[in-house]
């Protein structure tokens, strides 16, 4: 009996010392705004490292006749490798322009019926899309010009030599054992902060309007969930977002208890876009409330671009609010959010992707995935849906416009 | 977590495929990143669905005929395909070049093919009228009443049906495009 006992303690000792020295060393001193600038070490030793492990690459690579993608004289271009396109695209926007122009018919009579050589035009198109299309590309996960010595590159560099499998397997522990336990400490004290006290917040008197910015709207583009950390970090806002389930829908619930009113769509709320924007503009003209933060990037808003289409004003951002972006592009924003009227602040993001790839690609991952990934990641720092059948149908009236006219 | 090397593409194959397709070894790489990225599964297989994630092809009227044409073409019956299948029909779409050797591939009738099997749903080799109205109907949505279509898929078999079989039959589909320039139309421009 009293063995047990004493493994018992042993194990809470074990398990709770850290905990305590975390919530120490991490968490106090960084609700009090003091640094040890340890960090800035840290930044450099990484960045000195990949540049090791870059050039490190590269002679394997030479060695091994395989072509490193890396740009040689500037370790500093952490873009993308390739951007030019891959093919020249030359179909038309529409089937139907083809005709409208006469171009691309051999005979000379213009569009007058259905011929069994239309769905070539179509054909073509289609597999245009397939070899290469812009939207998808904002969507796939950035690849980097240095290898930062994470797994997740399409690449799989550690096998190339010795004393990067070395290297590589160091750092595998040190995110693994060390990063993960103290980030998730972090975050499980995070969210249990969060949960008692946005239940208490809710009955405590309102006193802080005078320090947010009442009525404004803040702007900013979106790339991964937490985005919002990063922004709320400064400023206290009202967040804008879908109604989710399982875990991010629980912690929407926990934040709108503390009342700041937040305001959360469900998916058929948002088909009634009158309904919404007078929701958003209601809260935009009240001075007491906060700010707003939208993300409008939506993910068919280059469609619109691409169509030329006149998108209605009761066309909102709310409909594709949380799509995540990759690192490189901003996407075009829709312009509903700018039309609820208001202060407009824009914000935009990005992060060093040599450090981790903060990208969430929802496709791929889950989001409790996603955040295991982001916490080994060096430093801590997508909706996908079917577009919308309207789009199509656009496509097909232009088309039998023409079939009509005959 | 990382024990996938073979999805690295080996110089051999490159050398291989580029054979076949006639592609350039490096326009090889650069298909292989977009197969890579089109790969949400990580298997180093597409399927249709991966295909049908492109909004630009999910807004194609046809899309889900082209992307099953693009795996019949693979001549596969399994639900999905590798990177060489990918090349070799995309290939289909290469421009015919004069100083080029004709290769089978990109040929008129290979381009024709794929037309073809847009229409042929039942994958019987010949198409129906009912296949084309089918084929008429997902290009129009609901602007035209089903009366016009069927007259339009009606004329449109009298045409091409040389025989009176009732059915258009390969040869039938390429003599009726006989007058139409199948290679410029179906031909896609390659950058280096």
């Amino acid at each position: 009996m009293v063995a047990f006992e004493q493994i018992f303690l042993t194990l809470v000792g074990l398990y709770l010392t850290p905990f305590f020295i975390i919530v120490g060393i991490v968490i106090i001193p960084a609700c009090l705004g003091i640094s040890f600038g340890v960090r800035k070490y840290y930044l450099r030793f990484l960045l000195k490292m990949f540049e090791f492990g870059r050039q490190k690459v590269e002679i394997a690579c030479k060695d091994q006749g395989l072509q490193s993608n890396f740009t040689t004289s500037q370790p500093e271009s952490s873009t993308r490798v390739s951007q030019a396109a891959l093919i020249q695209k030359d179909s038309p926007k529409h089937l139907a322009d083809v005709f409208k122009t006469g171009e691309g018919t051999t005979e000379e009579e213009s569009f007058s019926e259905f011929e069994l050589h239309h769905v070539c035009y179509l054909c073509k198109k289609g597999v245009e899309a397939i070899i290469d299309d812009d939207v998808t590309k904002c969507f796939a996960a950035e690849e980097l010009g240095s290898w930062n010595l994470l797994t997740r590159t399409s690449m799989r560099y550690q096998y190339l030599n010795a004393r990067l499998t070395v290297l590589w397997s160091l750092g595998f522990l040190f995110r693994y054992l060390i990063l993960l336990p103290v980030r998730f400490v972090t975050f499980i004290v995070a969210i249990a902060y969060m949960i008692v006290s946005a239940s208490f917040v809710g009955y405590l008197p309102q006193s802080r309007e005078n320090r947010a910015k009442g009525g404004g709207i803040c702007v900013a583009n979106h790339t991964t969930p937490i985005d919002v950390i990063f922004i709320s970090s400064d400023n206290c806002y009202a967040f804008i977002g879908q109604k989710h389930t399982g875990f991010v829908g629980f912690i929407e619930r926990c934040m709108s208890r503390s009342g700041a009113d937040h305001i959360w769509f469900d998916r058929s709320e948002m088909r009634d876009r009158q309904k919404v924007t007078n929701r958003l503009k209601a809260h935009a003209e009240d001075p007491n409330k906060y700010p707003m933060l939208i993300f409008p990037e939506g993910k068919l808003s280059f469609f619109k671009s691409g169509f030329k289409e006149k998108s209605p004003t009761e066309e909102l951002v709310s409909n594709h609010i949380c799509t995540c972006i990759n690192n490189t592009s901003v996407m075009m924003f829709k312009k509903g959010s700018f039309e609820i009227g208001g202060v407009i602040y824009p914000v935009a993001m990005k992060y060093d992707p040599r450090f981790c790839d903060p990208f969430w690609n929802s496709s791929r991952d889950s989001f409790v995935r996603y955040l295991v990934k982001i916490m080994t990641s060096w430093d801590g720092q997508l909706k996908r849906m079917t577009v919308k059948s309207s789009y199509r149908e656009k496509e097909q009236e232009e088309y039998s416009k023409l079939l009509k006219a005959d | 977590m990382g024990s996938k090397t073979s999805l690295l593409l080996q110089e051999e194959e490159i050398i291989q495929i580029s054979r076949e397709t006639g592609f350039t070894p490096n326009q090889i790489s650069r298909l292989y990143s977009r197969f890579i990225s089109l790969d949400k599964s990580d298997t180093g297989r597409l399927s249709p669905s991966d295909l049908m994630r492109i909004p630009e092809l999910a807004i194609n009227p046809l899309g889900s005929r082209i992307v099953e044409a693009f795996f019949v073409n693979c001549g596969d019956d399994s639900e999905t395909i590798n990177f060489r299948q990918f090349v070799k029909t995309l290939a289909v779409f290469r421009p015919q070049r004069r100083k080029e050797e004709p290769k089978e591939i990109n040929s008129r009738d290979a381009k024709l093919r794929f037309a073809f099997t847009i229409y042929d749903l039942e994958k019987t080799g010949t198409v129906s009228s009912d296949e084309v109205l089918v084929i008429l109907r997902m290009m129009v949505g609901s602007n035209i009443t089903e009366d016009q279509l069927q007259a339009i898929a009606k004329r449109t078999m009298n045409e091409a049906d040389q025989n009176g079989t009732g059915r258009i039959t390969f040869d039938d589909f390429s003599k009726a495009l006989e007058r139409v320039d199948a290679e410029k139309i179906m031909s896609i421009r390659f950058l280096d």
